[in-house]
C-alpha cells in the first residue's frame, strides 16, 4: 500500500511539484487553522497563558447560557436562508437576462451590476447618510418633506427596523461572484444544443432554461451556490458598519460579530473557536444539501 | 521594415533612457557639509528721539512692591515684573497727536510662552482680558551645523536668545498686525501695565509719533549724496533662508523640500534642512529675520526664490524691515503670488523694475513680517457679513426650524420686518466686496465667486420671499462656503529657499529646474526610495542601554518626540531609544511576544486589558513614583490602579465642558445654566424658537469601547456622581445601578431625549457655529477647533463648566467623567530600570510642556495638546483665563475605574438607554435588567482572572 503511494508519488511527481505551493499554502493557512480552531474550541484560552482543557463547556455555555448566541443563530439562519436563496436566484436571473445583450451592453452591465460588490465597504458611510436617525437623513428627509412621517425614525438603533435595513444593503451587494461565474456559465453552453431543443420541441423560454440551459451549467450553478453560502454564513461588515457593534439589543447580530465580540474584545480564543467551528459545521451541511438539490435540476 | 524600425527606435530610446538612468545616479554626489559662522547676537537699541517713561520712574505698582535691579544685561535701574504685577507711569506728551508704544524688555526665563499683559491709559483698560496685549519672546537656532542621524539632517534645537528687546505694541488679533495708535492730547497721562502671563525685566516705555514710511520715490532721491553713492557691479549674495538670525516663535522651523533639485542645500534621499517658513509661518504678526552683509556702500536689490503654492489664486503679504525700519511704504505689503512651483521674486514696482535699497557697508539685518495685507479691509469685512448673515439665517430658523413644512406658507418676509430690505443692502455690500476682491487679486477667483454666488442667491429670496424656507438649506452651504474660503484667505504660508542681495545688473537666479534635471533627479529620488527606511525612527547604533519605544501617533508627533529625545534624553542618560510608529496592534503585539519595552499614548482600556492580563509592569514600585504623584489631579491615576498597583502615568485627561453662544443668550435674556434645573428652564425658551441644546451621546462601538474605557461617551456617569453616587462599588465587585439615586440619574438622562427631545445625533461644531444649537457640552477639544475654524462667530462665544446639581449647601456639584491616554512599561521589557528613566523624563512637566508646544506650533492650535501634568498645564498655550476655567472643571474631575469586564458596563447602558428613548419601557426595569448583565459579566471576568476564587 505505501510503496504504491510511493510509486504514483514518482510517477506523477511533476504535477505534484506543480501543485505544491498552492497546497502549502492552502495546508498552513486553511486546513491547520480549521483543525486548530476545533482543538482549541475544547479549551479556555486568553492569549497569554497557554490554552487549558475544559472538555464540551465551551459548548454547553453556547448553547445552554448564552441567550445572545440565539439572536445570532437566528438572525444567521435567516442571512442564510431567505437573503442568501433570495440573492442567489436574483444573481441568476439578471445574469440570464444580461446574456441576451449585445456585447458591448453586456460587458457594462455586468460592470454595472459588480460594481456594488467592489465598492462595498467604501459604500457604508452613503448608506448610513441615507439612513441617518435625524431629519438630515437622506430617507428622514425625503419620508418627512413628502409627509409620510412627522419625526425622524432611526432606522438603524431601532432593533425592528434594523434587520430589514441590514437585508436590502446586503442584497444590494450581493451579485458578487456567483454573478460572473454565471454570467461565464452562460457563455459556454453551446448553442447547437437550444437549436436540438427547438427540433424536440422546446416550447418556451421557461422550457430551455429548465431543460437545457441549467443542467448545462451545473458546475457554475454549484461554485455559486457555495460562494453564496459561504457569504451568508459569514455577514458581518454590514453589520458592524451599519448596525453599529454591537447593534441595539443585538438586533443585527450574526454568528461572526458574536465571534468577534468573544474573540477580538474579551480575548476568550477558546469559546471563540467553538462557536467557529459550529459555523463551519453549518456550512458545510448546508453545501451537502444545496450540492444534492442542484444536481436534480433538469430532471 | 516598419515594424523592424519601431522595434529598433523602441529599444534605442530604452538604452538611452537606462543610460541616462544610471548616468544621473552615479554622477550625484553632494557637495561637502556647509559651514556657516555662529551669529553674534546684539541687543536691540533704546530708541533716542520720542517720550520715554524710564523703569525707574514708575509709580509703586498697586498690588506688590516694585523690584528693582541696579543694573541687569548691561542696563542700569531696571524693574522686574512678574505674573500679576502691576507698574504705572506718568508721561508728559507736548503735543496732540497719534502715538505708537513701544517697550523695551529682556524676558525672563518660564514656559517660552509669550508674555501677555493688559494695558490702561488714563485708568482705562484698552482691551479686556480675553484680548490681552502679547510681548512676543524671540528665538533662535542651535548655533553650529546640524546634526544627522542616519545620514538625515536633524531639525536645531530652539533656543531662546536671551536679549533686550524693543517692541512695538500691535493690536490683539489685528488682522493686518499693525501697531496699537494711541491718541493723545497734549499734557500729563498715566500709562499702567498688568501682568497676566509670564515675567520679564523692563527698561522703559517708549511713545513715538506715528510717522509713515515714505514713498520709494521719495526713498530713492533722499538718499545721501555721499562718496558710496553708486549702484555696485556684479555683486551677487545668497543668504540661505532656513538659516534665520532671529524669528518669533520657537515653531518656525526649518523644513525640509526634496521636490526640486533647485533647492539648495540638495540631497534627491536623504533629508536636508533647505527651507524655512510655510504652512507653519502663517499667522499675522509672525516674523523670521535674518543677516547678510554687503562690500560696499551703494544701491542693491533684494530677491527671493520662494514657493506658495497653498492660498489659491491669492497672493501672500509680507512686511519687510531693514535694519528694524520699514524703509519705503511699498514695502508694508509686499505680494507673494500663486504658484505650483518654486518662483524668484524680486522686490520691485509692477513693470518689473526692481527696487533699489541704500545699504552701507557692512552687516544688515532684513525681517519679514506676515501681514494680511491689502485683504486685511475685505477679510474684515466679509467676516462681519457673514456674521449678520447668520443673525438673519437664525431668525428665519425661530420661525421656520431646520425642516421647515413644504405645505406651509411662513409669510417670512412679513413676519421679519425689513427682512427684504436687509437682504438687498447684503447683497449689495457682497457685490461691491466682490468687486474690491477681483481688484486687488486681478482676477477673478473663488472668493469673489463664492461672494457673488451669495448675492445672486439674496436677490433671488428678494424676487420670491415665499421659497426662502425651502432653500435656506442651500443659503446655509453658500454661507459656508464663505465662511471657508475666508479662513483659507486668512492664512499667509509662505516657504523660502533662501534671499538674495545683488548689484542692481546682476541675472535673477533659476526658479526652477529644467525638464533633464528634473528628470535625473526623480530617477536619483527613486532608485534611492528602495535604500531608505522612512518610517524608521530608530537610534544612532546597536548600543548597550537601548530601549524600544511605541507611539500611537501621526509622523509629526513622531518626529517633535523624536527631536526631544535627541536633543534632551539621550545626551542626559546615554540611554539610546528605538522609537517607533504602530497604531492599534499593540495588544496583539504583545500577545505575540513581540511588544516594545514601552508604549506612549496607550489608550486607556488598552492598557488595562493588558495590565489586568499580567502584561505590565507596575509603576508604584519604582523610586520616584509617589513624587510624580502628586503632580496629577487625585483620581488621575484611579483607571490605571488594578488590585492595588498602578500600571500607568496619564499623559492626557480629556473632559466635558459646556460652550454657549454669548449673542444668542443675550438676545433670548437667557442666562447660561448653572444646574441641569437651569437647562431645562431654558429648554422651552430655545426650543420655542427651533433652537436646540447638545448634549453628549456617542454611538456604541464595542472596539472603541474596549480601547478608550468609559469617559465621555454619554452624560449618564457624570449624573450618577452628580446625584451622589458612583459607576463601581468600593471592591470594584459590582455596580452601584441598583442604588435608587442611580435611577435617579438614568431617569433624568433619558428624560431629556424622552420627554425634553433633545436631539441624539448632531454635528457639535456646524450646529453651534449656525447657532442652530447656542448651547453644546462636549469635551474641551471644540474648543480649538471653534478658534481655529470658525472666524465668523469669534469673541461670540465662551467655554465654561457644566451645569451640576445643587448641594445643600448652595455649591454646586459639577461632577464629571473624563478619558485619556497615558504611558506603560510591559512587564518583558529587557531593562525595566532603563524604561523607568525614559518614563520619568518623558512625564516631567518640562518635557510634557515642550512637547505640547512643539506640537501646537507645528500642527497650529488643532494639534494643541492638554497634559494631565498639572505642573505642565501652566506651561501650555491655554491662556491663564482659558486655564482657570478648565481647572475648576478639572478639579471636579472624578475618574471611573477600568475593571476586567468594563467595557460591559458601557454597553449596557447604552443598552438600556436605546430601550427606553426608543421602545419607550420603563426606565426602573430596564436600567435593574441591564444591571443584571453587567454584574455577571464582571463576576464571570473576575473569576476568569482569579479575584474571587
Amino acid at each position: 500500500m505505501n510503496k504504491g503511494i510511493v510509486r504514483e508519488f514518482k510517477k506523477k511527481k511533476e504535477s505534484y511539484l506543480l501543485m505544491a505551493p498552492y497546497m502549502v499554502f492552502f495546508l498552513v493557512f486553511t486546513l491547520f487553522p480549521v483543525i486548530l480552531s476545533v482543538i482549541l474550541g475544547f479549551t479556555y484560552y486568553n492569549m497569554i497563558d497557554p490554552p487549558r482543557f475544559i472538555g464540551w463547556y465551551n459548548y454547553v455555555r453556547l448553547f445552554l447560557d448564552d441567550d445572545i448566541f440565539l439572536i445570532a443563530l437566528k438572525n444567521t439562519l435567516f442571512f442564510a436562508f431567505v437573503t442568501g436563496p433570495i440573492s442567489y436566484v436574483l444573481s441568476f436571473f439578471v445574469a440570464w437576462m444580461i446574456n441576451d445583450l449585445p456585447r458591448t451592453l453586456r460587458s457594462v452591465a455586468t460592470s454595472v451590476f459588480y460594481l456594488p460588490t467592489i465598492v462595498g465597504v467604501s459604500v457604508y458611510p452613503m448608506w448610513r447618510l441615507i439612513f441617518s436617525p435625524d431629519e438630515y437623513g437622506y430617507l428622514n428627509g425625503l419620508l418627512i418633506r413628502w409627509g409620510l412621517i412627522r419625526d425622524p425614525v432611526a432606522w438603524l438603533v431601532d432593533p425592528d427596523k434594523v434587520l430589514i435595513i441590514l437585508i436590502i444593503v446586503q442584497l444590494w451587494m450581493s451579485l458578487g461572484i456567483s454573478f460572473l461565474a454565471f454570467v461565464a456559465g452562460l457563455q459556454t453552453i453551446d448553442k447547437s444544443l437550444y437549436e436540438a431543443g427547438v427540433m424536440d420541441g422546446i416550447k418556451n423560454r421557461f422550457q430551455e432554461l429548465w431543460y437545457i440551459t441549467l443542467p448545462s451549467m451545473i458546475p457554475q450553478l454549484v461554485f455559486g451556490a457555495v460562494m453564496q453560502i459561504v457569504v451568508s454564513f459569514s455577514v458581518a461588515d454590514v453589520s458592524i458598519h451599519l448596525a453599529g457593534f454591537p447593534s441595539t439589543e443585538y438586533a443585527g447580530e450574526t454568528m461572526v460579530t458574536h465571534i468577534m465580540d468573544y474573540g477580538s474584545i474579551r480575548y476568550e480564543m477558546g469559546y471563540a473557536s467553538a462557536m467557529a467551528v459550529v459555523v463551519f459545521l453549518m456550512m458545510v451541511f448546508t453545501n451537502r444539501v444545496v450540492s444534492k438539490l442542484l444536481h436534480k435540476v433538469g430532471t | 521594415v516598419g515594424r523592424k524600425g519601431i522595434f529598433v527606435l523602441t529599444g534605442a530610446c530604452f538604452s538611452l533612457f537606462l543610460a541616462f538612468s544610471v548616468y544621473s545616479i552615479f554622477t550625484f554626489s553632494e557637495q561637502g557639509p556647509r559651514f556657516d559662522k555662529d551669529f553674534i547676537y546684539v541687543n536691540e537699541e533704546r530708541p533716542e528721539t520720542g517720550i520715554l517713561a524710564e523703569a525707574k520712574n514708575a509709580v509703586k505698582g498697586i498690588n506688590n512692591d516694585i523690584r528693582f535691579h541696579e543694573i541687569w544685561e548691561g542696563r542700569t535701574k531696571v524693574i522686574e515684573l512678574k505674573e500679576g504685577d502691576t507698574a504705572e507711569w506718568e508721561v508728559e506728551v507736548p503735543e496732540t497727536g497719534n502715538y505708537e508704544l513701544s517697550i523695551g524688555y529682556y524676558p525672563l526665563e518660564g514656559s517660552g510662552q509669550d508674555i501677555e499683559f493688559l494695558l490702561a491709559l488714563d485708568g482705562h483698560f484698552i482691551e479686556d482680558d480675553t484680548r490681552p496685549f502679547r510681548l512676543n519672546r524671540v528665538w533662535k537656532d542651535e548655533q553650529g551645523p546640524l546634526k544627522r542621524h542616519n545620514g538625515n539632517d536633524l531639525r536645531p534645537k530652539q533656543l531662546e536668545a536671551k536679549l533686550w528687546l524693543n517692541q512695538k505694541l500691535a493690536e490683539p488679533d489685528d488682522l493686518r498686525g499693525e501697531p496699537l495708535r494711541l491718541e493723545l492730547t497734549k499734557g500729563k497721562h498715566r500709562l499702567f501695565i498688568h501682568l497676566l502671563r509670564e515675567s520679564m525685566i523692563l527698561d522703559y516705555l517708549h511713545l513715538s509719533k506715528v510717522r509713515e514710511p515714505v514713498e520709494y520715490a521719495v526713498y530713492r532721491s533722499n538718499a545721501p549724496k555721499s562718496a558710496g553713492f553708486k549702484e555696485q557691479d556684479e555683486f551677487f549674495k545668497v543668504v540661505q533662508a532656513e538659516r534665520p538670525y532671529l524669528k518669533s516663535s520657537s515653531g518656525l522651523l526649518p523644513s525640509a523640500d526634496r521636490t526640486s533639485p533647485v533647492t539648495t542645500p540638495y540631497h534627491p534621499v536623504k533629508i536636508r534642512m533647505n527651507t524655512i517658513g510655510g504652512s507653519n509661518w502663517d499667522v499675522v504678526g509672525q516674523w523670521i529675520s535674518w543677516k547678510f552683509e554687503v562690500p560696499e556702500t551703494g544701491w542693491y536689490k533684494i530677491g527671493f526664490r520662494y514657493r506658495q503654492n497653498k492660498s489659491k489664486g491669492l497672493f501672500v503679504s509680507r512686511t519687510i524691515y531693514v535694519d528694524g525700519n520699514i524703509p519705503f511704504l511699498e514695502m508694508k505689503h509686499v505680494r507673494f503670488p500663486y504658484g505650483l512651483s518654486w518662483q524668484i521674486k524680486e522686490l520691485g514696482d509692477e513693470t518689473g523694475k526692481p527696487y533699489l535699497f541704500y545699504l552701507t557697508k557692512g552687516s544688515h539685518e532684513i525681517k519679514m513680517q506676515v501681514t494680511l495685507g491689502e485683504l486685511a479691509d475685505s477679510v474684515q469685512n466679509i467676516q462681519e457679513i457673514i456674521y449678520e448673515l447668520n443673525r438673519i439665517y437664525l431668525k428665519i430658523i425661530m420661525i421656520t426650524g431646520v425642516t421647515p413644512d413644504p405645505y406651509r406658507d411662513y409669510d417670512i418676509d412679513k413676519s421679519i420686518p425689513d427682512l427684504l430690505s436687509d437682504f438687498s443692502n447684503f447683497s449689495n455690500r457682497l457685490k461691491d466686496e466682490a468687486a474690491r476682491l477681483d481688484q486687488i487679486t486681478g482676477q477673478n477667483n473663488v472668493g469673489s465667486r463664492s461672494l457673488r454666488i451669495l448675492a445672486r442667491q439674496l436677490d433671488s429670496f428678494i424676487d420670491r420671499p415665499d421659497t426662502i424656507p425651502m432653500r435656506l438649506k442651500s443659503f446655509k452651504t453658500n454661507m459656508t462656503g464663505l465662511a471657508d474660503w475666508l479662513l483659507n484667505a486668512k492664512s499667509q504660508p509662505l516657504e523660502l529657499d533662501y534671499l538674495y542681495f545683488a548689484s542692481p545688473n546682476a541675472a535673477a537666479p533659476q526658479a526652477e529646474a529644467n525638464f533633464l534635471e528634473q528628470a535625473a533627479h526623480e530617477i536619483r529620488a527613486f532608485a534611492g526610495s528602495f535604500l531608505e527606511n522612512y518610517a524608521s525612527f530608530s537610534g544612532n547604533a546597536q548600543d548597550e542601554r537601548s530601549i524600544e519605544v511605541w507611539v500611537g501617533l501621526g509622523r509629526d508627533q513622531a518626529y517633535v518626540l523624536r527631536r526631544l529625545i535627541e536633543e534632551s534624553f539621550t545626551p542626559e542618560t546615554g540611554i539610546d531609544v528605538h522609537l517607533n510608529l504602530v497604531d492599534n496592534s499593540l495588544v496583539v503585539a504583545v500577545m505575540a511576544g513581540k511588544g516594545p519595552d514601552i508604549s506612549l499614548l496607550t489608550k486607556r482600556g488598552e492598557a488595562m486589558n493588558l495590565a489586568i492580563r499580567g502584561a505590565l509592569e507596575p509603576l508604584d514600585r519604582f523610586e520616584g513614583f509617589e513624587d510624580l504623584q502628586t503632580q496629577y489631579m487625585p483620581t488621575a491615576f484611579v483607571p490605571y490602579q488594578y488590585r492595588g498597583h498602578t500600571y500607568a502615568i496619564p499623559e492626557e485627561q480629556e473632559f466635558f465642558m459646556m460652550f454657549y453662544r454669548e449673542d444668542i443668550f443675550g438676545n433670548l435674556g437667557l442666562e447660561p445654566p448653572q444646574t441641569w434645573e437651569d437647562v431645562l428652564r431654558i429648554a422651552p425658551v430655545l426650543q420655542n424658537n427651533n433652537m436646540q441644546i447638545g448634549l453628549p451621546y456617542e454611538n456604541l462601538d464595542a472596539f472603541q469601547l474596549l480601547d478608550r474605557g468609559m469617559g465621555t461617551l454619554n452624560l449618564f456617569p457624570t449624573l450618577l456622581m452628580q446625584n451622589g453616587s458612583a459607576v463601581y462599588n468600593a471592591d470594584h465587585t459590582a455596580t452601584r445601578f441598583d442604588e435608587p439615586s442611580a435611577f435617579q440619574a438614568f431617569k433624568q438622562w433619558t428624560d431629556f431625549y424622552r420627554l425634553y427631545d433633545f436631539p441624539l445625533y448632531k454635528d457639535d461644531f456646524n450646529r453651534f457655529r449656525t447657532g442652530e444649537m447656542p448651547i453644546v457640552i462636549t469635551s474641551y477639544k471644540l474648543y480649538n477647533r471653534l478658534v481655529r475654524a470658525a472666524p465668523e462667530i469669534a469673541g461670540m462665544w465662551k467655554m465654561v463648566p457644566i451645569p451640576g446639581v445643587r448641594n445643600n449647601d448652595g455649591t454646586i456639584n459639577r461632577s464629571v467623567d473624563a478619558t485619556g491616554t497615558a504611558s506603560i512599561i510591559l512587564k518583558d521589557a529587557s531593562n525595566k530600570e532603563d524604561a523607568w528613566i525614559f518614563l520619568k523624563w518623558w512625564n516631567r512637566p518640562e518635557i510634557q510642556a515642550q512637547f505640547a508646544r512643539d506640537l501646537e506650533s507645528e500642527m497650529g492650535i488643532l494639534g494643541r495638546r492638554t497634559p494631565a501634568n498639572l505642573e505642565a498645564f501652566r506651561y501650555t498655550s491655554w491662556s491663564r483665563k482659558e486655564q482657570a476655567v478648565l481647572l475648576e472643571q478639572w478639579k471636579a474631575v472624578r475618574e471611573i475605574p477600568e475593571l476586567p469586564g468594563g467595557y460591559y458596563t458601557s454597553r449596557n447602558i447604552d443598552n438600556a438607554f436605546r430601550d427606553v428613548v426608543f421602545q419607550g419601557e420603563n426606565p426602573r426595569e430596564t436600567i435593574y435588567f441591564w444591571n443584571k448583565q453587567i454584574n455577571e459579566e464582571i463576576r464571570r471576568k473576575r473569576y476568569e482572572f482569579g479575584v474571587d476564587e
